[in-house]
């Protein structure tokens, strides 16, 4: 009897520790997803740099929207660094697609649905900003607003990408 | 004790022999006597591959042209550029970017036309002339929904315009600012239907011989020929063999005061891609395109058909050898079938090439098809 209660104790303690987890802001949860290599995404944020971690679904059409392109523009010219992840978890298919299109991923995640895509700007491991679910991804448009923040004669140059 | 009971010896020799023979029958039935009539009318050449680095690569081909003399011009909509490759494959240039400047696409480059000088591409709700040579935009005009480029003659473009109002389904226009000159046939399913109209009627077109007009239709699986622009037109039966075809019975049964059941059958009749005069316009080349939606990009199966329209006599359609995913591009110069496909090596590199076929219409397994 009394093990029963202790187990059903335990099971409760675990519901309301995984309910909470659930609440915890996906700016905090998302330092802890794993990355391919092993390592965790909060590995990757370096004092004094930039850093785009981007969940996005591989079920999205990268050609169709600039989302990726402008955060991949950012990176070439230096501004940031890129963390890409992966949820849901791609078919063989879109895995091929990935690499035909020469989309690096970093990891593959368990992200809530509803917050797919999510994108957040770290300086070093301060939450720059953030858009977590496709409305407000599309309505703050973080990498243009960062590209105007961090404005370098690199970035107004002519893009050196495809000449 | 186990009461399976061991075959004799004498039942594994029959089986061996039952193998064999399969096998016999199996070699002889793939012997070239009886090949597929697409092998026998479409033989392989070397492919092409693009010469492809990390900074300059074909993301996501989005449209495909070979131009006069026998270099590429390939759309990458993902890359926002249009990449210029010589004959042997070798990169030349990328033309634009991405941005609203005179000079850069303000969508991503899509399905493309090769003219004299000229490309004819799609970029969002515009269509841009482009001199490859100089990697220059020469002028960007609107257009709408049910424009798409698709045949030039000289620096002409032909657009497809179905307009049941007019009575006319594309329009030549010679630049930037002609209105252009409009004719075609409209079939009756498209007159009939506003939705078939809007979302089923980009014909393919071309001319097959001075003034005179070729062109197919989502909504119909037809061959039209005629005097451009007003006609009289004639028609040809296409009756798919393998592909879907137009699914014109599905097709009728949409009701116009309800769009989002045209919209959910968008991608399912099979989509004329390119139609091309060949041997000097005695035959008509038609690729049809099986389209799918796979995780947000296109892909599709390809088919080709060759009519001999005078003869009133067509090869029906046979499949293309390419990757289905991402739908490939084609195009046809002369003789000579162009598809750009992508696939991935061994390693997992992405490797884009040009597979070309020479279609030889002279060993089509020819038979005869009714007007409409």
């Amino acid at each position: 009897m009394v093990a029963r209660r202790f187990a059903v104790g335990i099971l409760l303690l675990l519901a309301m520790g995984l309910g909470c987890a659930d609440r915890a802001p996906p700016e905090i949860l998302v330092l802890e997803l794993p990355l391919q290599n092993g390592s965790r995404v909060r590995d990757v944020l370096v004092s004094g740099q930039r850093q785009a971690i981007l969940v996005y679904s591989p079920g999205m059409c990268y050609s169709c929207s600039t989302m990726l392109t402008q955060w991949e523009q950012l990176e070439r010219e230096g501004h940031l660094r890129i963390t890409l992840l992966m949820s849901p978890t791609p078919t063989d298919a879109d895995l091929a697609a990935l690499s035909r299109q020469r989309i690096r991923v970093h990891g593959v995640v368990a992200w809530p649905e509803k917050r797919v895509p999510s994108e957040f700007l770290f300086e070093g491991d301060s939450l720059v900003a953030a858009a977590v679910g496709p409305e407000e991804v599309a309505a703050k448009a973080l990498a243009r607003r960062a590209a105007v923040r961090q404005p370098s004669p690199q970035a107004l140059a002519p893009a050196q990408n495809n000449p | 004790m186990s009461t399976v009971t061991r075959m004799p010896r004498s039942f594994d020799y029959l089986q061996f022999c039952i193998v064999l023979a399969l096998g016999g029958i199996s070699v002889a039935c793939s012997s070239p006597d009886s090949r597929s009539a697409s092998s026998l009318m479409l033989q392989a050449l070397a492919p092409v591959t693009l010469s492809e680095t990390d900074s300059a690569f074909v993301g996501e081909p989005s449209g495909f042209a070979v131009l006069k003399d026998g270099s590429f011009a390939v759309s990458d909509r993902r890359n926002a550029v249009l990449h210029h490759f010589a004959v042997s494959g070798a990169r030349i240039r990328g033309i634009g970017r991405r941005g609203e400047g005179p000079n850069e696409w303000n969508s991503g480059p899509t399905l493309a036309v090769a003219g004299g000088s000229l490309v004819f591409v799609g970029d969002g709700p515009s269509i841009r002339a482009v001199e490859v040579s100089s990697g220059q935009f020469l002028w960007s005009r609107r257009r709408t929904a049910r424009n798409i480029a698709t045949s030039s003659i000289d620096e002409g473009l032909m657009l497809s315009d179905l307009d049941p109002t007019n009575g006319s389904s594309v329009r030549l226009i010679a630049g930037e600012a002609d209105s252009g000159v409009r004719g075609g046939p409209v079939p009756g399913l498209a007159r009939a239907n506003p939705i078939v109209a809007a979302y089923f009627s980009h014909p393919a077109a071309t001319f097959i011989a001075p003034d005179t007009l070729a062109l197919v239709l989502q909504s119909a699986d037809f061959l039209y020929f005629g005097r451009f622009p007003s006609g009289p037109f004639d028609s040809l039966s296409l009756t798919p063999v393998e592909r879907r075809g137009s699914l014109s019975a599905e097709l009728a049964r949409i009701d116009p005061a309800n769009p989002s059941a045209g919209q959910r059958l968008i991608y399912r009749p099979s989509y004329p891609q390119i139609i091309r005069a060949l041997h000097g316009g005695r035959y008509v080349a038609v690729v049809f395109s099986d389209l799918e939606m796979v995780s947000g990009r296109m892909t599709g199966r390809l088919f080709i058909e060759i009519i001999d329209w005078r003869a009133r006599r067509r090869c029906a359609e046979s499949p293309i050898d390419a990757p289905a995913d991402p739908l490939p591009y084609v195009d046809l110069r002369e003789d000579t079938l162009f598809v750009l496909s992508q696939r991935l090596d061994s390693l997992g590199g992405s490797i884009t090439e040009i597979r070309r076929f020479r279609v030889n219409a002279e060993a089509c397994a020819w038979s005869p098809v009714d007007s409409q």
